[in-house]
């Protein structure tokens, strides 16, 4: 085979193509490019330039850290303020209520035996038999579970934790879904709590407390918690209560009623009062007789909220024992 | 990456420039197309298949060396820009129908003349055929080297390579034709 040489490859490569004729309006298509090229060479460079910008826009904001990014450190629960104010003893400290403000007037209640005071929550593992006196409030527990972290307003300021049904459960107090223990201590005048949510013991002292313990837990407020009725004694045919109200973790506290009202149900005499739990409201029961049959009834409504009792309606009426039924007596879950 | 000497950025010129040089493009436009449209256009068929798809392909780079002239630093290096783009353009549509040339190929639809024997037509059938097979850059280097007659340095420069790569391109072009056109000689 003989090497094809430059020259005849040259001679055939420009026969071979020889035949190509260019077409007789090149010139004009090339010249309709042209114009069509400035006709689009603006536009183009428009719409690029837009196309860059977006593009650097959208590096910008895929590139900036976006602020769910950013640590968040979880804040905690939130604590319903409430403006409840327990009586305060006096000579001692003031009692945190649920909105953490210490106890501001000091409330007392006629009646003897009645909730006319508030001792403060001593509460201590179950392991532990501290003292606890009304004279030294402790308004945390000696050992507050790991789990709760200090509210915002600081370590003195209580909280709830969250209940986890609304109203609350059966003998449910600290709104954890269990039943919690109510006792009575050795000393026959200081009210035990064993809260099944930690297992910790709220011990509160009373002026009394009536033997065998006759207690009941109602919701009254629907809040979650369920309050507390004990009665504390009875005398003379009339039976003396004190209404105790879940404030923080671990933590109950007496509640104070309006000046002339007391927790108590039956008749003596002439004078009879009684108690009845409503739908966010207790109702409190005072009659007055001249034959000690027919009573003249006072009827005051006490709403139950997150600042405590206050006194929302009075009606008054007339009740004839026995043939009416009778408003004195303590209506309220399982005491009747 | 294919530099044409003599190609870089200027800076921007007032409108009065600017409609300077665009008569000077124009003007350029039709030089270039009256004395070299139509060797282009051959050497587009050299490299391609299809006559219709050449002038495609060669008004295209007159369309862009016009829009470019402005930024060409020497004008007296605008047919070399011209080839290149050219080539450029040749292997991007050649790219482009790759599967389609690799199954379907189809003779040069060569427009014989009258006047031409069918010796000719045989002969020139095999030559585009024969070329057709080499591998693109042997195909380039043979035609750039003797068909468009430029030098070993020049038809570096339009295929981006180096000289060496060049001649070797053509040895082995030159051999591989001389095999497949031993029969016409």
């Amino acid at each position: 085979m003989s090497a094809l040489e430059p020259d005849e490859l040259a001679r055939l490569l420009s026969e071979a193509v020889e035949p190509v004729r260019p077409s007789p309006d090149a010139y004009r298509r090339i010249q309709a490019g042209v114009a069509r090229r400035r006709r689009w060479r603006l536009p183009a460079y428009t719409a690029g330039g837009m196309v860059m910008a977006a593009l650097i826009a959208l590096a910008v904001v895929a590139i900036r850290p976006s602020p769910s990014n950013q640590v968040v450190e979880p804040a905690a629960p939130p604590v319903m303020p409430t403006n409840y104010t327990a009586p305060a003893v006096p000579g001692t400290a003031p009692v945190p209520g649920r909105s953490g403000q210490g106890g501001g007037t000091a409330g007392t209640s006629g009646g003897a035996g009645s909730a006319s005071h508030a001792p403060t929550t001593t509460v201590t593992p179950r392991s532990s038999v501290a003292a606890s006196t009304p004279t030294t409030p402790t308004a945390s527990p000696s050992q507050p579970p790991a789990s709760v972290s200090p509210p915002p307003g600081g370590l003195d300021s209580p909280q709830l934790p969250t209940p986890t049904a609304k109203p609350a459960g059966v003998n449910d107090i600290d709104g954890d879904g269990r039943p919690d223990t109510v006792g009575v201590a050795a000393d026959g005048t200081t009210l035990q709590i064993e809260f099944s949510r930690d297992n910790q013991v709220a011990k509160i002292p009373l002026p009394a407390i009536s033997a065998p313990l006759n207690s009941a837990v109602v919701d009254i407020d629907g809040d979650g918690f369920g309050e507390l009725l004990v009665q504390t004694r009875a005398s003379n045919g009339v039976k003396s209560y004190a209404l105790l109200r879940y404030v923080s973790l671990d933590q109950v506290v007496v509640m104070a009623l309006p000046d002339g009202l007391a927790l108590s149900a039956g008749v003596r005499g002439n004078v009879a009062t009684g108690l009845r739990c409503g739908d966010h409201v207790l109702q409190i029961a005072s009659g007055t007789s001249t034959d000690g049959s027919q009573f003249t009834v006072t009827t005051t409504t006490l709403d139950l909220t997150v600042d405590g009792l206050s006194s929302a309606d009075t009606a008054s009426s007339t009740v004839r024992l026995p043939t009416d039924t009778s408003p004195f007596v303590a209506s309220c879950g399982a005491l009747s | 990456m294919t530099v044409v000497e003599g190609w870089r950025p200027v800076p921007a010129r007032s409108d009065a420039a600017r409609s300077d040089v665009a008569r000077d493009a124009d003007a350029a436009l039709t030089a270039l197309y009256s004395e070299h449209y139509r060797s282009l256009v051959r050497l587009a068929a050299l490299l391609l298949d299809d006559v219709g798809l050449c002038e495609e392909v060669v008004q295209d780079a007159y369309i862009r060396v016009h829009g470019a002239w402005g930024r060409l630093q020497d004008r007296d290096k605008a047919l070399a820009y011209l080839r290149q783009t050219v080539v450029n353009l040749a292997r991007s549509t050649l790219r482009r129908r790759l599967v389609a040339l690799k199954h379907a190929p189809k003779p040069m639809p060569d427009a014989a003349s009258a006047e031409e024997g069918a010796y000719s037509l045989v002969e020139r059938a095999a030559v585009i055929q024969a070329l057709r097979e080499l591998p693109r850059r042997q195909r380039e280097a043979v035609v750039l080297r003797y068909y468009a007659d430029m030098s070993e340095a020049d038809a570096a420069a339009v295929m981006g390579c180096s000289v060496g790569s060049v001649k070797a391109y053509t040895s082995r072009g030159l051999s591989a034709l001389s095999g497949k056109l031993e029969g016409l000689r």
